[in-house]
């Protein structure tokens, strides 16, 4: 599902943010990226998500090479990963059912169905009493979980989460990866990019540490 | 229908949160192109009235006395097939003089009221110039054809306003330049205009731009409804525009009208025809949308929400 093979990213300087990282990742696994700040773990996402390209190798990606994906073909990879960024990225004038909608209303589906779907994801969440709320009337963890139910609104295969839980306390930070937990359960791929060891010990999912650009352990 | 829904979601984004800024830009917009509709209006009504000057203008062949039948058959024939003229009009000298004392009365120059005077006026040609002609190539033809007839037998002198005609072509050519230029500087200035006006909208909305990349927007999703922003601004300044236009010389021509009639005799003002109202509104579409892409054309690499 997703294939790492001999990835070089290197940035003007030069600064090699990622070195010869060979990774293979299967359907429906649920995986922690782990490392300290600069070693790589936001480069690394980025070329998951296809934010990025590398400088050399290859990154497969839902049988898409991100290396070669065109301007016009990211649009429709972005359709097959729901992404959750540290900081939300929530449209602050739009109410958490637009929000949530957003991916549905890009992809051109009809009103009825973006209706029931947002309904149902927004009630996998536990917000659905919140439809109507805009994300600066909710709590941290509420946007956490609205950005969530958009990432999961499409029924993506792959969910990427870049620090999901960095803005978070720790209650709230257990009550996404529980949720996040759930959505592996019925069958999605988790990859969730942590500094935060202490849960990754206690969630006991398979790990990799990246360490100054290089993959130094997997567990 | 997806595109037109999220042009209004778009429009209505920019003028509820960005209100003064929207009518700001919708006031400069109408101005700049109020200046283009007036220009055009006084082209149009320059071209009209210098026109109308230009139809009365006309070309007079005198004839000498010796003759006089052999050399009008000729003379008449080589008019007939240059083609130039719309009206041809023989004046005999005897029906020049009548005319001449109808039109002198009581200032009538004594000797010609003497029984046994000699007519001094000569047999003529009056001609009317073709509306083809009434342009400096025209002009030039008809200069040619005034040497032309000047080296025939029984022509004393062709008379058609020389210096007049050169002066009213030339500056006839120079305002029509000068119009082109200043309407092409204020499409320029519109194109400035509306790309600052969404670059704003974009700077506004740079968190939603971002967003909607991550969930897979195509370029032609984020940029289109921007593009029909700019569309619509420029359409909605050049319809206000022409509406102050109109409400403006509406008024003039009432003013003008009533204490300036007899100045006005004879100048048939014309509004904007439909056809150039819908030109300049055009105008405004295709300028507002170029200078939306010109503005958004660095936007949505594809990439962008990386550097957020």
């Amino acid at each position: 599902m997703i294939t790492f093979s001999h990835v070089y990213k290197t940035y003007p300087g030069p600064n090699h943010a990622l070195v010869d990282i060979n990774l293979n990742i299967n359907r429906g696994e649920f995986i922690f990226l782990t490392g300290p700040s600069g070693a790589g773990k936001t480069t690394f996402f980025k070329l998951l998500s296809g934010f990025d390209k590398p400088t050399s190798g290859q990154v497969e990606v839902l049988g898409d090479n991100v290396s070669l994906l065109t301007s016009s073909a990211i649009p429709n990879f972005r359709k097959k990963i729901g992404v959750i960024y540290q900081d939300f990225k929530l449209i602050d004038d739009k109410t958490v059912f637009e929000n949530v909608s957003l991916p549905l209303k890009v992809q051109g589906a009809k009103d009825k169905y973006i209706q029931d779907r947002v309904t149902d994801v927004l009630d996998q969440v536990s917000l659905s009493h919140k439809s109507k709320s805009f994300p600066m009337q909710l709590s941290g963890g509420e946007q956490q979980r609205v950005a969530i139910a958009r990432a999961l609104i499409h029924h993506p295969s792959l969910l990427i989460a870049d620090e999901p839980t960095g803005n978070l306390d720790p209650a709230l930070a257990e009550e996404i990866m529980t949720l996040l937990e759930k959505v592996n359960a019925q069958g999605t791929t988790v990859f969730v990019a942590t500094h935060d060891l202490e849960m990754v010990k206690r969630k006991n999912k398979k790990q990799v540490e990246i360490k100054n650009g290089v993959i130094n352990e997997i567990s | 229908m997806k595109y037109l829904r999220l042009f209004i979601e778009q429009l209505k984004y920019s003028w509820i949160k960005k209100f003064s800024l929207q009518l700001t830009t919708l006031l400069v917009l109408m101005g700049s192109f109020l200046a283009v509709s007036l220009t055009l209006l006084f082209l149009t009504n320059f071209n009209t009235t210098v026109n109308s000057f230009g139809e009365k203008f006309e070309v007079s062949v005198y004839l000498t006395d010796q003759n006089i039948k052999e050399n009008k058959g000729k003379i008449s024939k080589l008019i007939n097939e240059s083609g130039l003229f719309k009206e041809v009009n023989f004046i005999h000298k005897d029906s020049a003089l009548k005319t001449f004392k109808s039109k002198m009365k009581k200032n009538m120059p004594s000797f010609i009221l003497e029984e046994k005077s000699i007519n001094p006026l000569p047999s003529s040609y009056s001609l009317k110039i073709k509306k083809d002609f009434n342009s400096k190539a025209g002009f030039n033809k008809i200069s040619k054809f005034a040497d032309q007839l000047m080296g025939e037998e029984g022509v004393d002198e062709v008379a058609y306003g020389q210096v007049w005609a050169s002066k009213y072509t030339s500056f006839l050519k120079t305002y029509k330049l000068l119009s082109v230029g200043i309407v092409l500087f204020l499409v320029l200035s519109i194109i400035l205009i509306i790309g600052n006006s969404i670059k704003s909208s974009i700077s506004q909305r740079r968190r939603e731009i971002e967003v909607l990349e991550l969930v897979g927007a195509t370029r032609m999703y984020i940029r289109l409804p921007f593009i029909m922003e700019g569309a619509f601004m420029g359409f909605l300044g050049a319809a206000c525009s022409i509406f102050v236009t109109y409400a403006a010389y509406s008024w003039i021509v009432t003013i003008a009208k009533s204490n300036m009639g007899v100045l006005l005799n004879g100048i048939d003002l014309h509004f904007l025809s439909i056809g150039l109202c819908v030109a300049i509104c055009l105008l405004g579409v295709l300028v507002g949308s170029l200078g939306a892409t010109i503005c958004i054309n660095k936007m949505n690499s594809g990439w962008a929400a990386s550097n957020g």
